[in-house]
């Protein structure tokens, strides 16, 4: 055996193991991390689709007028870390952007807050709020018209952190 | 006052409401997405993209897949600008249609970026260039944005801190209205409290004044009538005595006019008792067979002296028994029929009573010479009042008072042939009674029979030994030594009866009725009637 052919081989190995993980990596749509207990999930898209899907119809500033956003509500997503809302108080909710919003959690068990992925049934692309937009039902409940919850619809979500 | 206060507190709640309006409106404004941030993203967003194009050009590993990251973020925002609330406001300050262009470019250069390799400095280059010009543009949409909103938010505090003096100056300007309101209210009840006392006292005094001059009018009529009964009873004597005709006559003139005076006096007793305060009717049980009885003795005399035909009559069946004040009844008929024979100087007249539905009738029908007499002058609406008759008419008034205080009216007419017509109506109760059971526990036939022709006429059954038991009334000698220990016996064997008492008993208290012999034959026939009732 020659040198060179022995050199391919090993490349072929290491390239073998780590591109199923790269693929991975690359899959992730939203990572879910729980502080008080140390807990963290990965979600792909087909992990949130796994979940029961809710539908909420409201209106908000970005929109044009009623809108179907449907996806799994917050809660459930956070219950995959052993959330309840009782031992915490407060989530993180981080953009593919670095922006963040820090939002109280009793909000995703007084209203039913989605991790939306589709609009009017249309999938949410990085390039118009996507994949996932925190959306609060606003139309529904009228304390929900203030400004301060445009802050806590956070766009193009990559990381929910419990705290 | 009220009216003007109502209006202004409507005026300034319509105010109040258009300004509240304009500050909810303001509030909504204030409260809209702050759009000077998704400016400062879409600016500061580009700049990512194109340090991630600069990184890329330095030959970072994972350079490619960032920028397809900051150009899709890039791109989230861009379309933040077309559409919802949001993306309208910013569309309205971007006149030189800065991000439509940009827009536009990120769609020209698309597939460049998707399709970009590491180390494709060239592209980078390009794709860098391209966009680099919108920096400075983007840049100035920014500042405008801030300054334009800025404007605005100043504009909207303005608004909301006009509003709120607005509100204050309301809430002043009402506070006065009403505190004005009240005091002019305070005045005015204080003023008609005042007003009212003094008409009370003006009524009392009023009051005062009329009992005063009604006891004089009493006190005064009284008293002449003991004169003129003096003066009355001289004449007749004088009448007695032999006298020429001449003289006879002239006597029997003095005689007419003496009577007159009396009854006019009697007159004046009842019309002072009508205004007295204290003038009370009674409720009690009586014939109307009685009073059909009465009128003709009472008033019989009277016509026959003014050589008048006078008739009492009844119309149709009237009730057995009555309920009123019987007495004031007949004072009324007998003051009307007088009336019309002394002074109206009637032919003929005739009195005829009815009864219908609670109601009893008695019209007076006149036959009169006529003349000057004016039956409006006595029964019109002129004479209505008590102190506006004419003198002759005292005895009609008193009459109409009377009427009217047992809640009757008096209606004048005439009849086809020309005759006066006077109705009474008064409402008056009847009934049909039951015969009142008596026994009679007297110790002489004579007695009895005196007893039972002073009740006579009455619808009384005497029971016999046999039907003792359902007695009613009881009559008994009370005069006699051993009554008491009777009247014990009498009780004991009729203890729901009534006891009557004939003569003189040692303590009559225990009696529910003595008549004192000679047997007080009225006296007994009034209880016995009021047993009845």
């Amino acid at each position: 055996m020659t040198r060179i052919p022995k050199m391919i081989l090993w490349f072929s190995a290491v390239l073998a193991l780590a591109l199923p993980r790269l693929a991975a990596a690359q899959d992730t749509m939203l990572t879910v991390t729980n502080s008080q207990t140390g807990a963290e999930v990965t979600l792909t898209k087909e992990d949130l689709l796994a979940l029961p899907q809710a539908t909420i119809n409201t209106k908000n500033e970005f929109v044009d007028g009623m809108t179907a956003f449907v996806g799994p509500l917050g809660r459930d997503v956070m219950a995959l870390v052993g959330a309840d809302g009782t031992s915490s108080s407060t989530v993180v909710l981080s953009a593919v952007n670095d922006f963040y919003s820090e939002v109280p959690i009793k909000d995703f068990y007084t209203y039913d807050v989605v991790f939306a992925m589709s609009a009017n049934g249309k999938n949410l692309s990085r390039r118009d709020k996507g994949p996932i937009w925190v959306v609060y039902p606003r139309s529904d409940h009228a304390e929900l018209q203030d400004p301060v919850y445009n802050e806590r619809q956070v766009w193009q979500l990559v990381k929910v952190e419990i705290k | 006052m009220f009216g003007g206060v109502v209006l202004a507190a409507i005026g300034i709640a319509t105010f109040g409401f258009l300004t509240f309006k304009d500050s909810l409106e303001a509030m909504r404004r204030a409260s809209q997405e702050n759009i000077s941030w998704s400016a400062s993203q879409l600016e500061r967003e580009l700049t990512r993209f194109l340090d991630a194009l600069g990184t890329g050009r330095a030959g970072t590993s994972s350079s490619t897949v960032d920028i397809n990251e900051r150009f899709d973020v890039l791109w989230s925002r861009v379309a933040v600008f077309q559409r919802g609330s949001v993306g309208a406001r910013l569309q309205a300050y971007d006149t030189n249609n800065v991000v439509g262009r940009l827009f536009d470019e990120l769609k020209r250069q698309e597939v460049a970026v998707v399709s970009i390799k590491s180390f494709d400095f060239t592209t980078m280059s390009n794709i860098s260039a391209a966009f680099f010009p919108y920096g400075e543009a983007l840049h100035h949409l920014s500042l405008n944005i801030t300054i334009g909103e800025g404007v605005k938010a100043a504009s909207i505090r303005a608004q909301m801190r006009d509003s709120a003096n607005f509100a204050l100056y309301a809430s002043i300007l009402t506070v006065i209205l009403i505190t004005g309101a009240l005091i002019y209210f305070v005045y005015e009840g204080q003023r008609f409290r005042k007003l009212a006392a003094e008409n009370s006292t003006l009524a009392d005094n009023f009051k005062a004044a009329s009992e005063v001059k009604s006891r004089f009018l009493t006190m005064m009529s009284h008293e002449l009538r003991t004169p003129m009964n003096g003066v009355l009873g001289v004449l007749a004597l004088a009448r007695v005595a032999e006298a020429d005709p001449e003289q006879k006559e002239r006597l029997d003139q003095v005689d007419r006019s003496a009577n007159r005076m009396l009854g006019m006096l009697t007159d004046i007793l009842d019309f002072a008792a009508l205004e007295n305060a204290q003038f009370a009717l009674t409720n009690e049980p009586f014939f109307a067979n009685e009073l059909l009885l009465a009128l003709p003795e009472l008033l019989g005399p009277v016509a026959a002296q003014a050589k008048t035909r006078f008739y009492v009559a009844a119309v149709g069946e009237l009730p057995v028994m009555l309920y009123g004040d019987a007495t004031r009844l007949r004072r009324s008929y007998a003051l009307m029929v007088t009336y019309f024979l002394e002074t109206v100087g009637a032919r003929d007249i005739g009195l005829a009573l009815s009864y219908k539905n609670g109601v009893l009738g008695a019209e007076i029908e006149v036959d009169y010479v006529g003349g000057g007499w004016s039956p409006d002058l006595v029964f019109g609406e002129r004479s209505h009042t008590p102190d506006s008759f004419a003198a002759e008419a005292l005895g009609p008034s008193v009459a109409r008072a009377l009427v009217e205080k047992m809640g009757g009216k008096i209606t004048l007419g005439t009849t086809v042939e020309g005759k006066i017509l006077l109705r009474i109506d008064v409402p008056i109760s009847a009934r049909t009674p039951q015969p009142l059971k008596v026994l009679l526990t007297l110790q002489s036939t004579p007695m009895e029979m005196v007893c039972k022709s002073a009740v006579a006429g009455l619808p009384i059954a005497f029971l016999c030994t046999e039907t003792a038991a359902e007695a009613e009334v009881v009559l008994m000698e009370a005069g006699r030594a051993e009554a008491a220990e009777k009247l014990m016996e009498v009780r004991a064997k009729h203890p729901s009866a009534l006891v009557f008492g004939i003569g003189r008993p040692q303590k009559p208290e225990l009696y529910d009725f003595v008549a004192d012999m000679p047997l007080e034959a009225a006296h007994l026939k009034k209880r016995m009637l009021k047993a009845l009732g």
